[in-house]
C-alpha cells in the first residue's frame, strides 16, 4: 500500500471518529485509533524509506523494531501507538471503566498522528 | 473478563457499525465487525464453561510475535490460564472444544483471515464480500447472550 493510501485512510478514519464520544464509545475510540495509527505509521515508515511500500509492520509489539533505530520523525508516532496498546488491554480487554484523563491522553495520541499524517503527504 | 463485560463492548461497536458506512468507512467497519466478533466469542465460550469469566484485573493477553505464538511455551502457558482469547487462533490446543463453539471458531477466523485486505489495505468491498463477513458475525454472534438484532 502506498503512502498516499495510508494518508488518505488515516485522515477519513480520524474524522469519522470524531462522531465518537468517551465514556460509552471508550472501546470504538481506542480500536478506531488502532487502525489509524497502523496506517500514520506504515505510511511514514514508506516516506521515510525505512520500510517499502510492500512491506508493513502491524504494530510495535509485533515488530523486531525498536525506537532507538527508526528515523527520528517515525519515534512519536512509534510512542504514540506504544501508549495505544496500553489502553488497549486497559479498557477493551480489561473489566475497568475509562479513567477521568482518557480523553486527554487519546486527545494526545490524535494530535500526534494527524501532524504525522500530514508530514506523510507532504 | 465477566459475560456482561463482553456484552457491554459488543453493544459498543454494533452502536459504533449502526452508524458507519461499510464501503465509505470500509477499514474502521470490517475492524469493529471483527472486535465484536472477538467479544461474542468470548461471552460464549465463557457462557459453555469453556473458558473462565475472569474477575477485575486479570487481562488478556497477546503473544509477541503473531506467528511465534504456537511455538512460545510462555505464551502457550499464559494464554491457558487466561480467560479471554484476543483472535479465535489464539486456542490453546489442549482446550476441547463442542460443535457449536468449533462453528463460532470457524467463522470468527473467516473474518480474522479475510478483514486484512480491507483493514490494511485498499481493496474495495464487494456487495458479494460484505455479505459473506455479515452472515459470518451473524452466525457467532448468535452463540453469545446478546440481547437484541445485530444492526448490519
Amino acid at each position: 500500500m502506498k503512502r498516499e493510501d495510508h494518508a488518505g485512510v488515516a485522515g477519513r478514519a480520524l474524522a469519522a471518529l470524531e462522531q465518537f464520544s468517551l465514556p460509552e464509545d471508550a472501546p470504538v475510540l481506542i480500536e478506531g485509533s488502532y487502525v489509524v495509527a497502523y496506517h500514520v505509521l506504515n505510511g511514514l515508515m514508506h516516506k521515510e524509506c525505512a520500510l517499502p511500500e510492500d512491506r508493513h509492520i502491524n504494530s510495535p509489539a509485533h515488530s523486531p523494531l525498536s525506537l532507538d533505530n527508526l528515523p527520528e520523525a517515525v519515534r512519536p508516532v512509534w510512542q504514540a501507538f506504544e501508549d495505544l496498546q496500553e489502553l488497549r488491554i486497559a479498557y477493551v480487554w480489561s473489566p475497568g471503566t475509562p479513567s477521568d484523563d482518557l480523553q486527554k491522553r487519546l486527545e494526545g495520541l490524535w494530535q500526534v498522528f494527524r501532524a504525522a499524517n500530514q508530514l506523510s503527504k507532504n | 473478563m465477566r459475560i456482561q463485560d463482553h456484552i457491554e463492548r459488543v453493544q459498543a461497536f454494533e452502536r459504533a457499525l449502526s452508524r458507519l458506512d461499510p464501503h465509505a468507512d470500509m477499514q474502521l467497519y470490517i475492524w469493529f465487525l471483527e472486535k465484536a466478533g472477538a467479544h461474542c466469542m468470548n461471552a460464549a465460550l465463557h457462557r459453555w464453561g469453556i473458558t473462565p469469566e475472569i474477575p477485575e484485573g486479570a487481562e488478556a493477553i497477546e503473544p509477541p510475535d503473531e506467528n511465534a505464538a504456537w511455538e512460545d511455551a510462555a505464551f502457550y502457558h499464559n494464554m491457558a490460564r487466561a480467560g479471554d482469547w484476543i483472535h479465535s487462533r489464539y486456542k490453546p490446543d489442549r482446550v476441547k472444544i463442542t460443535k457449536e463453539a468449533g462453528i463460532l471458531l470457524e467463522k470468527l477466523f473467516f473474518i480474522e483471515e479475510e478483514r486484512a485486505d480491507y483493514v490494511r489495505g485498499v481493496k474495495p468491498l464487494s456487495n458479494e464480500m460484505f455479505a459473506k463477513f455479515k452472515n459470518a458475525y451473524q452466525t457467532v454472534r448468535a452463540f453469545a447472550p446478546v440481547p437484541g438484532e445485530p444492526p448490519l
